[in-house]
């Protein structure tokens, strides 16, 4: 008797623990819930507006276009005077209960980010079904153009974003930037940070170039694309880039391999100098006229090649001292971890605005797919 | 009734570690920034002493817990006060835990299930593992351990390859002394665990090493610390961990492994960890609870004992209002007792334990 009492005490412990501790009583199933894929907020006349790509379960075949690609997600829009209000207007519109953790990109329209994006993602710090490692991008067109997209190879928009993404962060010609980065850059209340650029050109979604924010998350400005070497320097430990170097009659292809970077601030008098030292590795990749390269012609191509990225380096940082007035290149960690007590005093967009800048770059050709002539 | 050596640092790290090192990070980021670890090495290194001399209690003591090697020390009634300050502070700890973990598990993991049917959960699972008694705790205890270890510096790991090197600068952020001294509460808080080795009698198989064992875990308990909360910086960064109630968990979150596309969400994996870990911390905690219940009342090995502590602990944790009066509550247990048992009846015991052995020393002498 005894021992089946205890045998049955057992077994609806064992049911207790199996149908609430492994979360079965916050289970759906995945028929039951609408999982966005995409994400696109925007404001206009004082409204918030969300339009989101949700992926298609039910089989149903698509009305909203002809094409067939798209019959795997739909897409949604909502609206209200607030985030909680549009989000509120959003459930009301949608069947299933929305799962934000599939979401694989965050579009900020160029009307939001000038209002601002820091009380929007202030909401998604809160929120734990969105994951922080999505990435964050903005874009000038209109969010039903971007969704409307049908990108190759892949029957999502917000997928072929992601991806477009990771891919040439991988290559070494863009930095990652997710909304992590973003909410650890505005809890500095100091610095500014880039985001990724979107633009549908030639019905193809394209990244353009980046925006500026400012320390309070409102956009301050645009970099194009074809400017962005000198930021991808200090953001990517793997960057890569080519650069066609002229030397005598000949055109060199040469590919540069980011090594290391050092940054030493020093701030005397009210005054902060930044010294900054890349360090490249080099390829010497091709020629548009066939024959070997001298010593002395590569150790030309190395010179050359330093004082193009140097400029570049100088560039980059004088944008955002003179034109911006915002350090989003991230110094301010460099300064604050030598001089801590004098970084929580200052107004560290004053200071890094009227900094004295010293940038070096090395070049190694250390690799040379053209025969060399000794 | 006894553990190994091996068993005992088991016990007591899992007693420690898993509410506080979830907090931790905000705690230390409000108050020393990147300097922390000068705290709470600090911190590990006084506790280690005293984690030391109850340890050196027991060793003198052998087979015998504190509430029995107290009364020949200090006579019936200090017996009976010493161990129901004992009683009080686990039990305090026994439903501020099984409610912070339901908390917890409420904010972060499962977000529609009831505190309520979590904290039953918990504390029914955790009151049959105590009903196995000590012997089969430890052993258990000591397997998870090793797995729970693994995972979580494993996850660390994953931490620092992400993470970014320059949060954790300037490394020698020394705070004003004043942060240091309004921090000595949450410091028993941190290192509250140790006092359970007054309810494990000690056996001639620990030997002298168990002093050792003892002072090490409080050491590598304060390693851990240091290790959770840089590593922890180190994605989110000092200012940010301020704004989150469990930076660990939202650290952990921010960890894509990319490289391994079957385990890309790496948090998965530490959330199970974590609460395994909170499991075995509120079990440990019950049973000293439950022990000293036990030994108060006369009734060894009594299920009622266990039942009833198990009841009245889900009744109190029900009590506070929120997730912050329970985790107050627990600092100011802290405060207010873990001082005695933690600092204040451990010392008196080891003077008294001292005079003692120097009044039989003087009396053997012809």
């Amino acid at each position: 008797m005894k021992k089946t009492f205890r045998n049955s005490l057992s077994i609806l412990l064992a049911a207790c623990i199996l149908l609430t501790l492994p979360g079965c009583w916050d289970s759906l199933d995945i028929e039951t819930r609408d999982i966005m894929t995409a994400l696109i907020v925007d404001k206009k006349g004082g409204e918030c507006y969300f339009y989101t790509e949700v992926a298609n379960l039910s089989g149903k075949k698509s009305q909203q276009n002809g094409d067939q690609s798209k019959d795997n997600f739909s897409i949604l829009t909502s609206e209200g005077k607030t985030f909680s209000e549009a989000r509120d207007d959003y459930n009301r519109k949608t069947v299933n209960q929305v799962f934000l953790g599939a979401s694989r990109i965050l579009i900020f329209t160029n009307r939001m980010a000038d209002d601002g994006i820091e009380e929007y993602l202030n909401r998604l710090r809160g929120q734990l079904d969105y994951r922080k490692t999505i990435p964050l991008s903005t874009t000038f067109d209109e969010p039903m153009d971007i969704l409307n997209d049908v990108p190759e190879n892949s029957a999502s928009v917000g997928f072929a974003i992601e991806k477009n993404l990771e891919s040439i962060v991988k290559e070494g010609t863009w930095f990652s930037m997710n909304v992590g980065d973003a909410l650890q850059v505005l809890a500095s209340k100091k610095a500014g940070f880039l985001v990724p650029d979107l633009a549908v050109s030639n019905k193809a979604i394209t990244i353009s170039g980046m925006t500026v924010f400012d320390q309070n998350g409102k956009r301050i400005g645009k970099i194009s694309a074809e400017n962005r070497n000198g930021i991808v320097y200090f953001f990517n430990p793997h960057a890569i880039f080519f650069y066609d170097i002229r030397q005598g009659d000949k055109k060199y292809t040469v590919r540069i391999i980011f090594k290391k970077k050092k940054i030493v601030p020093a701030y005397t008098g009210g005054q902060l100098t930044l010294q900054i030292d890349m360090s490249f590795n080099a390829n010497l990749n091709f020629a548009d006229k066939l024959g070997p390269v001298t010593q002395e012609t590569q150790t030309k191509i190395q010179n050359q090649l330093e004082s193009r990225i140097k400029q570049e380096i100088e560039q980059t940082v004088k944008t955002s001292q003179q034109k911006y007035r915002c350090d989003y290149l991230g110094f301010y960690k460099y300064f604050r971890a030598s001089y801590q007590k004098e970084f929580e005093k200052m107004n560290w967009q004053d200071v890094y605005s009227h900094a004295q800048i010293t940038a070096a770059a090395h070049v190694n050709i250390n690799e040379s797919n053209i025969p060399v002539e000794s | 009734m006894s553990l190994t050596n091996r068993q005992l640092f088991f016990f007591v790290f899992l007693f420690t570690i898993p509410f506080v090192t979830s907090m931790l990070p905000k705690m230390m980021a409000d108050s020393f920034g990147t300097g922390a670890w000068i705290y709470l090495t600090a911190a590990s290194l006084f506790y280690s002493v005293f984690a030391g001399i109850i340890a050196y209690l027991g060793f003198s003591n052998r087979g015998k817990t504190l509430f029995e090697y107290s009364r020949p020390l200090v006579g019936k009634f200090l017996t009976y006060c010493f161990s129901l300050i004992y009683f009080v502070n686990f039990f305090i700890y026994t439903s501020t835990t099984a409610r912070s973990m339901a908390e917890i598990i409420h904010a972060e993991v499962m977000v529609n299930t009831p505190r309520w049917v979590v904290m039953a959960v918990t504390l029914a699972a955790a009151g049959y593992a105590v009903s196995k008694g000590l012997t089969n705790l430890g052993r258990i205890f000591e397997i998870m351990g090793i797995l729970i270890l693994t995972v979580s510096i494993f996850t660390r790991f994953l931490t620092i390859a992400q993470g970014d090197v320059l949060n954790l600068l300037p490394v020698m952020d020394i705070a004003e002394p004043k942060k240091y001294v309004s921090m000595v509460p949450s410091s028993l808080f941190l290192f509250s665990g140790f006092e359970l080795m007054t309810i494990i009698p000690f056996t001639k198989r620990n030997g002298t090493k168990v002093m050792g064992t003892a002072v090490f875990t409080v050491l590598f308990i304060g390693f851990f610390y240091i290790f959770a909360t840089e590593t922890t910086y180190m994605i989110l960064g000092v200012d940010d961990c301020s704004n989150y109630n469990y930076p660990l968990f939202t650290a952990v979150r921010r960890i894509d492994v990319n490289a391994l596309q079957f385990l890309k969400r790496g948090d998965l994996i530490f959330i199970i960890t974590w609460i395994t870990e909170a499991f075995c911390n509120l079990s440990i905690i019950l049973f000293a609870t439950v022990e000293y219940a036990r030994k108060m009342l006369a009734k060894q090995g009594s299920n009622f004992v266990l039942a009833a502590i198990g009841i009245l602990a889900f009744a109190a944790g029900l009590l506070p209002s929120s997730a912050a009066m329970a985790e107050s509550l627990a600092l100011h247990t802290s405060f207010y007792l873990s001082g005695f048992t933690m600092i204040t009846i451990p010392l008196i015991f080891f003077i008294t334990q001292k005079v003692k052995n120097h009044e039989k020393n003087i009396s053997e002498q012809p």
